[in-house]
């Protein structure tokens, strides 16, 4: 649904976005991580036919960026950063200009379904400026939806909301999936992708990694297991190393952290070398990383590289699909 | 229905609900209406020989070498004729402010509420957006300008001498108010567009009137101590000059008013 070839763009010889290569498919939840000043909003508005790159291509729904602009805008909803709302206006009449300049055939309709649908109706002539930060961000999301777009851009969707309206928004975005739509979604929260996102891409002006959150947490931390014995002695360590397949052990009190490259298919042969030595097992459980820590070891990993004098590695950026 | 229209619609439904801007506008009118009323009765009273002065010579002198007719009229109605034709130029300051707040605050009240955003990730073009917030400042603008001018019409029939508003509503003073007044009132949005790309609030973007206000004050003040008086070839060259920066300032308006320029450069 959403392509980009090696699309960059420079403000005033400042590169914002580099060479970011990705495919977006449709119906899924794409995550766009980065820092602050990363190139997630401009990103974001060259794929809403807001500003066009410098090079590069970008395909949404087959419209080419910068020469299809009007049927991307069709194609696509946007939620920006901060909701941006007439506030002396009501939310019903909010809605209806976005609907009016979409060309929406039946404008009455769809603004009470989408008023409707996220709560709003019994407030839909107030004026939005007395609506509550939570309330804003369901209009600005009803706003990108009344056209009825098969894309949805979301720039920090919940940001700002409190815990309770968080998973009111983020269960509607999760629906939103369910419909088909296709969208990209810029979070600094990392629970949220994890939860939402099929597949994220981390970006820091240029792409990366981009994988799902599983993919990357194998290819960073590895598989391991965490045993927890009753005692840990000599001999049962002795047996787990002599395991041909057991990658690494590490002893941690009364606990092995043990790398494995298949843990589906070996846990059951380590569990009963463990039995056979005489361990006590009390839980064996697989290693967590969290988003965070993937997260943060790549932007590491990154900051690391790019202060090197010279760095012939970051010409591979990743551009996977 | 055209996207002008409905920008044109989101401005005024805007605009009703924004006191302060509507009220910003009227006064100005109320009072531009009512003091010419109050000087040609308060200044008789208060100083019998005030209407008779010498600037008042001057310009009945002038008033008569341009109208013959009027040597011979009462230095009283050459007094009201006079008053009433001076703040015909004051009503032109109704569409230079009306038009330039109502610009600026739509302008740049939607680059502070970040709205121009979403605006323009919908299908309406630049020019489309420009031409309904324009509209939409220089309609009410103008209209706010003609319904001063037609209430002091009926203002000056019940309150003035006979013969007065046949001298008064001639056609320079209804050039003025029905060419000068919407050429005027473009100018001004046009720059309200210009400054409003830079501008951080509404009013620092308002500033950019007194360069219009000036030129129509230093008129007021010319006829208004006999040094000249406006006719209708002036009048008609006025026009074309405006009509000249008008074409200019719009130009630079649709200029800066791009998408990419919007979201990337105004500050």
């Amino acid at each position: 649904m959403i392509t980009t070839r090696a699309l960059t763009k420079v403000y005033d010889g400042k590169v914002a976005v580099e060479a970011l290569t990705m495919e977006i498919r449709s119906g899924e939840i794409f995550g766009l991580l980065g820092p602050n000043g990363a190139g997630k909003t401009t990103t974001v508005r060259m794929l809403a036919a807001l500003i066009s790159p410098t090079s590069g291509e970008a395909l949404i729904g087959g419209y080419r960026v910068g020469e299809q602009d009007a049927a991307i805008r069709r194609l696509v909803g946007i939620v920006t950063e901060t909701p941006g709302l007439y506030e002396r206006l009501s939310a019903r009449e909010n809605l209806e200009i976005y609907a009016k300049l979409y060309g929406v055939s039946n404008v009455t309709r769809q603004v009470e379904k989408y008023l409707r649908l996220l709560e709003l109706w019994d407030r839909r002539d107030d004026p939005v400026g007395t609506f509550s930060k939570g309330m804003r961000q369901k209009l600005a999301l009803a706003r990108a939806l009344v056209h009825e777009p098969k894309v949805l851009l979301l720039d920090e969707p919940t940001s700002g909301l409190d815990p309770q309206m968080t998973k009111v928004v983020r269960d509607f975005i999760a629906e939103l999936k369910e419909q088909g739509r296709t969208i990209l979604l810029c979070t600094h929260n990392l629970d949220e992708a994890e939860r939402l996102c099929d597949r994220i891409l981390v970006l820091k002006t240029r792409p990366i990694a981009l994988d799902t959150p599983q993919a990357l947490r194998r290819r960073l931390f590895g598989r391991r297991i965490i045993v927890t014995l009753e005692a840990v002695t000599d001999r049962i360590l002795e047996r787990v190393r002599a395991l041909d397949f057991v990658l690494d052990v590490q002893q941690e009190d009364r606990r092995l952290v043990i790398a494995l490259s298949d843990p589906e298919r070996q846990n059951p042969i380590l569990v009963r070398a463990l039995v056979e030595v005489g361990a006590a097992i009390r839980f064996l459980t697989e290693e967590a990383h969290s988003l965070e820590e993937i997260y943060l070891r790549l932007i590491e990993e990154e900051e690391r590289t790019s202060s090197l004098p010279s760095a012939p590695d970051r010409a591979e950026a990743p551009s996977a699909r | 229905m055209s996207p002008v229209l409905v920008i044109l619609q989101k401005e005024w439904a805007d605009l009703r609900r924004h006191r302060l801007l509507l009220l910003s506008m009227v006064v100005p009118a109320v009072v531009f209406l009512l003091l010419p009323f109050a000087l040609v009765i308060l200044i008789p009273l208060i100083d019998p020989s005030g209407w008779n002065d010498r600037n008042v010579q001057r310009m009945a002198e002038l008033l008569g070498r341009a109208e013959p007719d009027l040597r011979r009229v009462d230095p009283l109605l050459v007094f009201h004729i006079y008053i009433f034709r001076q703040f015909i130029l004051m009503f032109l300051l109704i569409p230079i402010l009306g038009a330039l707040s109502i610009a600026t605050y739509s302008i740049v009240g939607e680059k502070q509420n970040r709205t121009l955003e979403p605006l323009l990730a919908t299908p309406i073009r630049t020019t489309e957006l420009l031409w309904g917030k324009s509209l939409a400042a220089a309609l009410p603008a103008t209209l706010l300008t003609w319904i001063t001018f037609g209430l002091y019409v009926l203002l000056m029939r019940a309150l003035s001498p006979a013969g007065v508003l046949a001298h008064v509503v001639n056609p320079v003073g209804l050039s003025l108010i029905f060419l000068i007044g919407p050429l005027v009132a473009v100018l001004s949005l046009g720059l309200g567009v210009i400054v409003s790309s830079r501008a951080k609030d509404p009013r620092t973007a308002q500033q950019i009137g007194v360069l219009l206000i000036l030129p129509i004050m230093a008129l007021f003040i010319m006829q208004m101590r006999g040094f000249f008086l406006l006719s209708a070839q002036w009048v008609w060259l006025g026009a074309a000059v405006l009509l000249a920066l008008d074409v200019i300032v719009l130009k630079i308006g649709a200029r800066l008013f791009q998408r990419e320029t919007i979201l990337t450069r105004w500050t």
